[in-house]
């Protein structure tokens, strides 16, 4: 039971070059992998296709055996993108709360696992504040908490680092890690060599091929 | 748990999302607002006016002037007299002469070569279009011929005319036993002009207005009870009943432009696991119900506007509400439509700038 991407190839448009040019990865359930490389290698792209927003051109992703489809975002994949990528005018609760309402379920019982999970990155006191009013770490950490909701079987990751100080990264780091306690499998596209050796293992992707990094 | 959205609770994100969003929100209300209520006051004030027009048809009778001019006038003259104020319908008329028709070989038939203006001022409906001219006959002829309206006659064998029939009213029983075949006359021997209601000395403006050379003699006006113009067929072929489909598309250019700065939340949906058709019923509710609000306060302020005018009645705005009720349902289909076919990357839109 894992996650298995085999020989992803990619490019946006039929006369760009290849953004992935056959990639192999495994990750196993409770394994945390980084991604890493420079700007422009392919790694949101990588991530996006093993997430399910992306389809390949060629190659498959299968999760837990399933090829990866577009319904499994409901349940078993969940996203932490870099920034505030919240409904800003919306309360910090109602954010969480989205991903709940989105499985399925309804606003009572979206809403106390949604307080759970705020209060498991520290934000439980900030649920009926305005999302807009918080900081860029407070931000983040509601994204990871909206992200840990339903205990998803992949966590997929961009830069959730990326316009964060030294302690804030650490606090959302040791949020999304902790989600390996759970049996997930979490995929972190980074810049930050501490993001990335807080993982259990490291990937560059380096002209559209994965290797290990050193 | 069926993984999808609740029903219920994707309105309710609708409505949340609605509070959260008042800027997008209340430019859309009041575009539709402004225009549901101008569309609203042109049409309503369009129908009161046809309504006051009929009844005051029906109270006073109407006025037909013939002019006729000694060594004739000038067609084009004569015609020009339709765009003046206070005119409904101004032609010329020639002197009869003798037709034969095909299906009344071996006997002629009184004709009055016409500008097609004329037969404005002698029926008492819009004058039919058929893709051959048309001939007005009087009704004793076409009793006498088996006509009826619609038929079709060719006069002197190779001219093909469909048939209007003349009313038997005072103004056309001159022409009862004749045909008005219309043409484009350089003279006509009278000149018809028939008047708004209301209108006072008809004969002197008539006069003035044709502004001949040659001396003219006006008749005496003629009174009728039939009209030219039926203010109800008038009201039917308005232009202003396309205003709510003018007012719907701006509704949608406006909701396609909110939305092209709105694909990040779109976004943020779409990675949380919402489907495309769940993204799609949450911003169709949204534009929903600014709709409903925009269309409800425009219509009360166009009624509002016209009522401040005069009397208001279930008639005058009876088709403008109507019409307006299409606008939101229209104005949120297409916004469904739009959020199902925009493809974007969710993953690309999320990252940070």
């Amino acid at each position: 039971m894992s996650l298995i991407v085999d020989g992803v190839h990619h490019r946006y448009r039929a006369a760009d070059p290849p953004v992935l040019a056959g990639v192999d990865l495994r990750a196993e359930p409770g394994q945390a992998v980084a991604l890493v490389g420079p700007s422009g290698s392919g790694k949101t792209t990588l991530l996006a296709i093993c997430g399910g927003l992306l389809v390949p051109r060629a190659g498959q992703v299968t999760l837990h055996g399933a090829p990866m489809a577009r319904c499994m975002l409901r349940a078993q994949v969940s996203w932490v993108f870099q920034g505030t990528n919240a409904l800003l005018a919306r309360t910090v609760l109602d954010n969480v709360v989205v991903r709940g309402l989105a499985q399925g379920h309804g606003r009572r019982a979206a809403a106390a696992e949604g307080l759970a999970r705020l209060a498991a990155v520290g934000l439980a006191d900030r649920a009926d504040r305005t999302a807009g009013t918080l900081s860029g770490g407070e931000l983040q950490r509601v994204c990871v908490a909206r992200a840990l909701m339903g205990d998803p079987a992949l966590v997929c990751a961009d830069e959730p680092s990326g316009q964060l100080d030294a302690a804030a990264t650490d606090a959302v780091v040791r949020s999304v890690l902790g989600s390996r306690g759970r049996r997930a499998i979490v995929l972190i596209a980074t810049h930050d060599p501490r993001v990335a050796t807080a993982c259990d293992r490291v990937v560059e992707l380096a002209d559209g091929l994965l290797e290990a990094a050193p | 748990m069926n993984e999808r959205w609740p029903l219920g609770e994707l309105a309710r994100e609708s409505v949340r999302n609605l509070c959260a969003s008042r800027r997008v929100g209340l430019l859309l209300m009041t575009v539709v607002a402004v225009s549901v209520g101008a569309g609203t006051f042109l049409d309503a004030n369009e129908a009161r006016q046809a309504r006051t027009q009929l009844a005051q048809q029906i109270t006073d009778g109407g006025w037909v002037t013939v002019a006729r001019g000694g060594r004739g006038i000038e067609a084009s003259a004569c015609r020009r007299l339709a765009h003046q104020h206070g005119v409904l319908a101004a032609g010329g008329v020639e002197k009869p002469r003798s037709v034969a028709l095909s299906s009344a070989p071996g006997t002629l038939f009184e004709a009055y070569g016409a500008t097609p203006e004329l037969i404005d001022t002698l029926l008492d409906r819009p004058r039919p279009v058929a893709d051959v001219g048309v001939v007005a006959v009087g009704t004793a002829l076409a009793r006498e011929l088996g006509l009826v309206e619609g038929s079709h006659i060719v006069v002197d064998p190779q001219a093909h005319y469909a048939v209007t029939i003349l009313p038997e009213s005072v103004r056309a029983q001159r022409f009862s036993r004749a045909l008005i075949v219309p043409g484009l006359p350089h003279d006509v021997d009278e000149c018809w002009v028939e008047w708004m209601p209301g209108t006072e000395d008809a004969r002197g403006l008539t006069e003035s207005l044709l502004a001949v050379d040659a001396p003219l003699n006006v008749s005496a006006t003629l009174t009728s009870g039939a009209y030219t113009r039926d203010p109800r067929a008038q009201y039917a072929g308005r232009w202003t009943r396309w205003w709510s489909v003018a007012v719907g598309g701006l509704g949608v250019l406006v909701v396609v432009g909110s939305l092209r700065t709105r694909t990040r939340p779109m976004a943020l949906y779409v990675a949380v696991g919402t489907a495309r058709s769940e993204l799609a019923v949450l911003y169709g509710l949204e534009v929903l119900v600014l709709a409903l609000l925009g269309t409800v306060i425009g219509v009360a302020w166009g009624l509002a506007a016209v009522a401040a005018g005069g009397e208001l009645t279930p008639f005058d705005g009876g088709s403008a509400m109507r019409a307006a009720a299409c606008v939101p349902a229209a104005i949120a289909l297409l916004t469904v439509l739009a959020v199902s076919a925009r493809r974007f990357d969710a993953a690309t839109e999320l990252k940070a700038e």
